[in-house]
């Protein structure tokens, strides 16, 4: 009789070596990430929102707002993505659901269904510049811009975080194919 | 570069983009009583015109939402984008 081995919880990359040079790659450890479904006309939906992050809610595709250890950013007219803590997953769903109450939203943990990829380096906007369409001049996607885009053939959510530094959202399944291209496309550079 | 203005997010390249056909054909509310030459013409028959389409895009690799826009089927010049729900550009002809 088969005996199968006990599943252990991985990161999509954790086999791959790093990039390590004038350019680095390396997979971030897992953060909290929340999908957020909801109507930003629906006040019962604005305020739920706002009890727990301080400000007016994002309407803006692109525009995000950090409240403590968390960050809420608007991927489209009626979703935005809550980044958190892992820990803070679970008490944040519940506080979210229970806010909700009765109006039309949802609020979902998509923590493991994306992983993250931190590009560092003098000529990160030069690697970027290789995979997506995307305008990643200094001037046209500032330090603290963030956009859904595409890169390669994936779709990634960019953050700029500083100048010499960009973090890629993208879909497990898509994270190694994304990895290896940034590999490729840094090899000019880290000579 | 070809860039497509998605009501959302702006101008972005076409790559983010995908085309799914004419737009603004709505479902028949008769079903019950249609028979297959006029569920055939809902489901598969479209205009194919030379000139001004109103089609439907998604922009995939951006926000993911739907919305129309006009094109020039004969030149490939976009000459309007407005979301779902809004009815298209009543000048379109002339622009043309
Ligand atoms: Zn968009």
């Amino acid at each position: 009789m088969n005996t199968f081995p006990t599943p252990v919880a991985r990161t999509p990359l954790a086999d791959l070596p790093l990039l390590l040079g004038a350019l680095s790659l390396e997979e971030r450890p897992l953060s909290g990430k929340v999908s957020l479904r909801g109507n930003a006309g629906d006040s019962a939906f604005v305020e739920a929102l706002s009890a727990r992050f301080s400000g007016a809610l994002p309407t803006q595709v692109g525009q995000r707002v950090e409240s403590g250890q968390a960050s809420l950013w608007c991927l489209g007219p009626d979703e935005w993505r809550l980044q958190c803590e892992l820990d803070a997953v679970e008490d944040t769903l519940a506080q979210l659901r229970d806010a909700f109450g009765q109006c039309h939203a949802s609020a979902v943990d998509v923590s493991d269904y994306y992983t993250e990829l931190a590009l560092s380096g003098q000529a990160t906007r030069d690697v970027l510049a290789k995979l997506t369409p995307l305008d990643v001049s200094a001037e046209g996607f500032p330090a603290g811009s963030q956009a859904a885009t595409r890169m390669a053939k994936c779709s990634v959510l960019l953050h700029m975080v500083r100048d010499d530094q960009a973090v890629l959202c993208v879909r497990w399944s898509h994270a190694e194919y994304l990895w290896d291209y940034l590999c490729e496309a840094a090899r000019e550079y880290n000579h | 570069m070809f860039l497509i203005s998605c009501p959302w997010c702006g101008e972005r390249d076409q790559t983010e983009f995908h085309c799914h056909g004419e737009a603004h054909i709505a479902r028949p509310e008769n079903s019950l009583e249609m028979d297959d030459a006029a569920w055939g013409d809902y489901v598969f028959f479209r205009k194919n015109v030379k000139g001004v389409h109103l089609e439907r895009w998604t922009h995939d690799h951006g926000c993911g939402r739907w919305f129309n826009a006009a094109r020039n089927t004969a030149t490939d010049e976009f000459l309007a984008f407005y979301k779902p729900g809004e009815a298209p550009p009543a000048d379109l002809e002339r622009v043309s």
